[in-house]
């Protein structure tokens, strides 16, 4: 009975494991769209106000939730304090402090980092055109992701469960 | 007490023999903290330590490949520094990052014009290799140097002139007459502060200023680094015909003032102001009365009249020498 009981608690950790997995892909995929929009309000603020980078970020930060607005508040403050480090430096060091946590994939926040070198220079629209290849790729790579989402899950919760039965059949 | 007395002698005697000088520049009340943040960081204190009086400061030049330069009071100085104090091309660019704050798309038009205004109305020249397109200047490829001059706004400047310039209660129309360097910006910005104050010879006025190149409000993100009054209207880097137009049409102007000009265009517009029963303030590049009478496009002012005062600057020791006032018929009255 104890042993009935140990085995249907394995495979019962190892369902939650599978769905928790899941579940990850799911928070993966939404946090990516959030980055997509914040990205779009970006390329909005800098196309129609034009207005320095330092108070683009600064508006956007009061508007976006954690850790963006830390990055973007971070940057601004940064920028206005003129104590060394060009744009590149301090977009890409802003990413690498700020957005680890946020389940961006690695090679989302690298796409990311590099953007910081299209920005700032003094023509808008060449400014403008990376800021929408950069969009066009991320939406095809959020595209992609959401495309296998279903079998991924179904995937992890599956190897969840047969992993549980698995462990629970060796140890019985 | 005998001593004081000598000095207050001897200052309305200064005040009343025709020939003003104004008093040191001041810079007190700039914030020169705005200045010091968008050199480069290397040269920072240095710069800072060598300057003793910051309140005479007047340029800071940055050339790749130079030393440093500035000026205090008319001298000039080098920056001297235990290191190499050669200016290289990427500290010119970090001045430049530091001034647009890291964004050279948001100040695409004043790079056309060949200077940035920054926080304080400090106004950084600029100049290096260009790129050209059909209309004239379209941005800058290298940008190698750099000259960073401080605002300075001399109230009370236009003390022994506006005495002068108004008659019961109402301002004349006024052309200032100036050489290039001679204070005829700063002088018409103490003039507009006044008249939109209201001072000891008239009730304050609604002012309308066009401020087609930003010197007299020195405007840093809309707003007005300089102080042009509490009944004063603004419209910056605007052009002057377009502007005359639009504050006589929206703002209702007791006043219009404008900076240097000098287009047909501007002087039509200028005449179309002054019909509408606008008071004007104007300057003009110079050197005298009868030279600016002479030429051809302003023959329609003194023919018909239509400026009632003219006050007419000189090179001297000092900016902003006067060399006199003049009436509607050329009289020198001071």
């Amino acid at each position: 009975m104890l042993k009935l009981t140990g085995g249907f608690l394995i495979i019962l950790a190892g369902s939650l494991l599978g769905g928790c997995l899941a579940w990850e892909q799911d928070r993966i995929c939404q946090e990516m769209r959030y980055l997509q929009g914040l990205m779009l309000r970006l390329r909005g603020e800098l196309w129609y106000s034009r207005t320095m980078l330092p108070d683009i970020f600064r508006r956007l930060a009061r508007e976006v939730k954690e850790p963006y607005d830390r990055w973007l508040s971070e940057m601004a403050d940064r920028m206005c304090r003129k104590d060394g480090g060009n744009l590149v430096e301090i977009w890409s060091q802003g990413v690498e402090i700020h957005l680890t946590e946020n389940m961006i994939p690695e090679k989302e926040r690298q796409r990311l980092m590099e953007l910081g070198s299209f920005l700032g220079h003094a023509d808008i629209e060449m400014q403008i055109r990376y800021l929408d290849r950069y969009l066009e790729e991320f939406a095809d790579a959020i595209k992609e992701r959401q495309s296998m989402l279903g079998e991924k899950k179904k995937l992890y919760r599956s190897l969840g469960v047969i992993g549980g039965i698995l462990i629970a059949v060796m140890l019985i | 007490m005998i001593p004081a007395l000598f000095l207050c002698i001897f200052s309305s005697v200064s005040q009343y023999n025709g020939v003003k000088r104004w008093t040191k520049v001041n810079n007190k009340t700039n914030n020169l903290e705005s200045i010091w943040k968008i050199l480069p960081l290397r040269i920072r204190d240095p710069l800072s330590a060598q300057i003793s009086d910051k309140d005479v400061l007047q340029e800071i030049r940055l050339r790749a490949g130079q030393k440093v330069l500035f000026y205090c009071d008319g001298q000039e100085h080098t920056l001297k520094t235990k290191e190499n104090c050669m200016i290289t091309p990427e500290e010119v660019q970090e001045t430049i990052q530091y001034a647009t704050g890291y964004s050279l798309y948001a100040y695409e038009q004043e790079l056309k014009q060949g200077y940035i205004t920054i926080e304080g109305g400090h106004r950084i020249g600029i100049a290096g290799q260009v790129i050209m397109e059909q209309n004239g200047v379209r941005n800058f490829r290298y940008i190698s140097s750099v000259n960073i001059r401080v605002a300075h706004q001399v109230r009370g400047c236009a003390d022994a002139v506006m005495p002068y310039l108004t008659s019961q209660g109402n301002v004349y129309s006024t052309l200032i007459i100036a050489p290039p360097g001679c204070g005829k910006t700063t002088l018409l910005r103490d003039m507009i502060r006044q008249i939109a104050n209201g001072c000891d010879h008239l009730k304050g006025k609604t002012v309308g200023v066009v401020d087609e190149r930003s010197e007299l409000g020195g405007c840093y993100l809309g707003i007005r680094q300089n102080d042009l009054g509490v009944r004063t209207d603004l419209l910056d880097a605007c052009p002057k015909t377009d502007g005359m137009l639009m504050l006589i049409r929206s703002m209702g102007p007791e006043v219009i003032a404008v900076d240097e000009i000098g287009s047909a265009e501007e002087v039509g517009i200028l005449r179309y102001a002054m019909h509408c029963g606008c008071r004007t303030l104007a300057t003009v590049h110079g050197e005298s009365y009868q030279e600016i009478r002479d030429k051809p496009l302003f023959e329609d002012f003194f023919r018909m009249q239509l400026f009632e005062r003219y006050v007419v600057l000189c090179r001297g020791e000092r900016i902003g020498q006067l060399e006199g006032v003049y009436d509607h018929q050329g009289t020198k009255i001071c």
